[in-house]
Parts: C-alpha cells; structure tokens; sequence
C-alpha cells in the first residue's frame, strides 16, 4: 500500500488510518453509488470500510490483497457467481 | 470462583427454556449412572470433584449453552456470537499446582450510519476485551487483562455523484470494466478512449471529511524512562477535489512546485493541481497526566497534569515516473503547544515543540530525506539528512 499515493510513511498511525478512511469510504461510494453494486450478504457499511481499512491501512499488503477483499464484499453489477 | 463461575452459567442458563437439559444430562444424570453402577457416594463425591477440574466439562457446558442460546429465536442472546470462551488448565512455572481457568475474547462492534443524497454520516462504538483468568488468583497469567473501547463520530459529503439514469450508467461501466479488463497496455489509444469514457459515466465530485473521537494514549521516550498517559479529543479533517481542474484542487498550494515538475517531465500534458493530494489535518486537545517524566519534576517540583493542543498535517504527492518508478514527495508536521505552560517550562523552552520532516521516495524503495526540530521527550533539536535504500523481502 505505502507504494500508493495516499499512504504517506512519514506521518503518524493516526493520520494513515485518516486517509484510509477517506479512501475506503470513495471507493464505497464509486462502487455502490457510481457502478450499482451492493454488499455481499451478510456485508454491510461497517464490513465493508473494516475489510478495506485493514489492507489500506497496511503497507505490506498489495492492490491484488485490495481487490480480492473487495471482492467479498461487493455484488458488483452484472456480477454472476 | 470456580463454584461462582458454575453457579453463574447455570443461573444464567435456567433463564432459558432450554438450559435444564444441560445439567440434568451432563451432571445429574452421570450421578445416577453411576448409583446403578453400585459406586459409593464417597467416590461419587470424588469423582464428580475430578470432573470440577476437568476444562472439558465447563468447555461442553459452554459449548451446549451457546448452541441452544443461539437457536432460539430471542435475540437478547445473539451478543454470544461475539464472545469466545475456552477452559483451560493454567500451569504456573514454578511448582505451583496446576489450575482450572478460562481465556475469554469479546469483541463488539457497533455502527450507525446515516445515509443521504449526498452525505453519510456514522457513530461507531467498539468494545474489545481479551485475557485469562484462573480461577485461583494466584494462579494468573501475566498476559491477565487487555481491554480497549473506541468510539467515532464520522462525517463524509461528496464524492460521486448518483446518476438519474442509473440502470443505463452501471450498464455501460460494466461493458467498459469487461473491455479494459482484456487490454493489457493501458497506455494504448483503446484503453484511455476506455478510460476517458469511465470517468465521464462516473461523475466525481468534491468529497469532505470531518471526525471527532475520544483518545486515550501512552507517549514515552525510547527507553520508557520518560512516560506520561494522554486522553483527549481528536478531530480529523479531509477534503479531496477527485476531479482534475476543480477550483478546491487550486487551494493545494503545495502541490503547485510538483504540478510544474510534473509538466516539465511530461508525465502530466497540462499544469494539473491534484486535488486528491490536499493535506488533511489532525487536531488533539489532550490532557496529559505525566507519570514518569524526570525532565518536568526537577523544572517544577511536580508531575501535575496539564493540557496540550497537538497538530498534525501531512501531504504526499506524485513527481514523475522515470523508466519503471514512481517518484513521490512526502512530507509531515506536528506541533505539540502546552496551554498555560509554567514560567520555569516556558524558560526551559519546553512550552512547545515541532517536528518537520519530508523525503523524496521511488518505489523500488530508494529514498533522500531531511528532518528537523523535536517531538515531546525528545533531547534537543536536530537537523537530520539522510539517504538511503529500503528493500522489500517478499
């Protein structure tokens, strides 16, 4: 993650978990309010913003760790199983 | 306290209408087995007394009291779902005897979110308690106890905005998303034709942020010698302009120097202020009770509490990309201010300290950075240049 632009090393745990949050809750917003997916049964907000700050919010994990958690949590669009 | 554990397990199991069967089963009926086996009631003591200190029997009475609790209809047992409970026999290190106990992990979350046109807003409440406990005092670990409460006050606006036409936008998204998902040069002409065409079905928008949340902290020096608790308030403000050449992107004044080297290199074709960089800000109001803090006790006589206002901002932003890395600018402040700081911490020049630090950073791991001034406990001011390599080990 810290190879992402909003992952900034040099400030404190509190202002890393700061723009996690204000990343996890864009990307909520583009997948449900902008492409028409819905939660996983069983998902709701507080899930979904859990399951991305722990990845966000951790510089070890990759974009792949990102999308494949996301992708529990989401319905997306003409998604079919 | 291991009867006062039993005792409480079984009175609160008889307040369900499934519970009699737990005991009854499990103890009762194994003591009538037994009588018909012609064992005596002096070995029957005995042997039930052995059972008491089996964990295996707490574990199958816990674990029939869950199961049942959870398959009734009643919801006022459906915390139990977050709590795990697991018997144990605790052995001490030195020749003490062993002794029955129990680790417990409780974890309860609780989330009001709020949902607008334009606005979501949340109250979040956590309650997490982890430990052992032996049922002889004595007897009990050193990892005894953790136990942390978080709650947050969260407001967000913004950030995308609904289309009217929703079913034909997520249609379209979707075709797009299923396209680029087969290009594999996302520089290529058809991929950012695709892209351009995304991000003109997805219509961003400013997006805000604003917190507010208890805090509770433990700051010390490296060596623990200097220690002192903070509780406090901590508010968080964001702002994000996620769409390029939106007037709030012009108010990222620091990003101007980057946006011109962005445009000299050629990794951006115009002079674009990013507005997703804007720094975000953290203010605490803290109390600070310092406990151990030798430093203020010789410069006025005491260890007193006092409040302190703390700032923090950091920004981070995107220089160029040479052959296959990405080059970033990071940069971090804080500002620490004693209120109504005694004349004798004010000559000291301990009244407030700052701390700046910034660093050019590539993604392989390379970096040059330079830090100056001091954070609380920190020894003196220092101007620190530094260059270096950090590897990944995957």
């Amino acid at each position: 993650m810290n190879d992402l632009t909003f992952y900034n090393a040099l400030g404190s745990s509190g202002l890393i978990q700061q723009q996690a949050t204000i990343i996890a809750d864009q990307i909520d917003s583009i997948f449900r309010d902008g492409s028409g997916a819905k939660y996983e049964n069983g998902v709701d907000r507080t899930k979904a913003k859990t399951g991305m700050l722990s990845i966000l919010t951790d510089k070890s994990k990759l974009v792949k760790d990102l999308a494949s958690n996301i992708d529990g949590l989401y319905i997306f669009w003409g998604e079919t199983k | 306290m291991k009867k006062i554990f039993l005792l409480l397990l079984l009175g609160f199991i008889t307040l369900t209408c499934f519970s009699q069967q737990i005991a009854d089963k499990q103890i009762n009926s194994f003591v009538e087995f037994l009588k018909t086996q012609k064992v005596n009631d002096a070995e029957i003591t005995k042997i039930v007394n052995g059972l008491t200190e089996n964990p295996n029997l707490f574990n199958g009475l816990w674990k029939n009291f869950i199961n049942q609790a959870t398959k009734s209809d009643s919801l006022k047992w459906k915390f139990l779902n977050d709590l795990n409970v697991q018997f144990k026999t605790f052995q001490a290190t030195n020749n003490q005897p062993s002794a029955l106990g129990m680790t417990y992990d409780f974890n309860f979350n609780y989330a009001k979110y709020i949902e607008k046109n334009n606005s979501r807003g949340s109250h979040t409440f956590s309650l997490s308690t982890k430990g052992n406990i032996a049922f002889n005092k004595k007897l009990n670990p050193s990892d005894f106890l953790e136990t942390k409460v978080n709650y947050n006050w969260a407001q967000f606006s913004g950030g995308v905005i609904k289309s009217k036409d929703d079913t034909a936008i997520f249609s379209r998204l979707n075709v797009i998303r299923h396209k680029l998902a087969k290009i594999k040069d996302m520089q290529s002409n058809e991929a950012i034709a695709l892209w351009s065409e995304f991000s003109n079905n997805l219509v961003l928008s400013n997006q805000f942020y604003y917190s507010i949340a208890p805090k509770f902290s433990l700051e010390s020096n490296q060596d623990f010698s200097k220690t002192q608790f903070v509780e406090g308030l901590t508010i968080d403000l964001g702002a994000k302009a996620w769409k390029t050449n939106n007037p709030l992107s012009y108010w990222n004044i620091f990003d101007y120097p980057f946006a011109l080297m962005r445009l000299i290199t050629g990794t951006d074709k115009e002079f674009t202020i990013y507005g997703s960089t804007i720094p975000t800000v953290q203010l605490n109001f803290d109390y600070v009770l310092p406990s151990a803090d030798s430093t203020r006790k010789s410069l006025i006589g005491n260890t007193n509490p006092f409040p302190r206002i703390k700032f923090e901002t950091s920004f981070r932003t995107f220089i160029t990309r040479v052959n296959t890395e990405n080059i970033f600018f990071n940069a971090d402040y804080r500002f620490y201010y004693e209120v109504n700081a005694p004349e004798a911490i004010r000559k000291a020049n301990l009244r407030s300290d700052s701390y700046f630090v910034m660093a050019l950073q590539s993604t392989s791991g390379f970096y040059v950075s330079y830090s100056i001034g001091k954070l609380p406990f920190d020894a003196r001011n220092d101007k620190v240049y530094s260059i270096g390599f950090n590897y990944k080990f995957n």
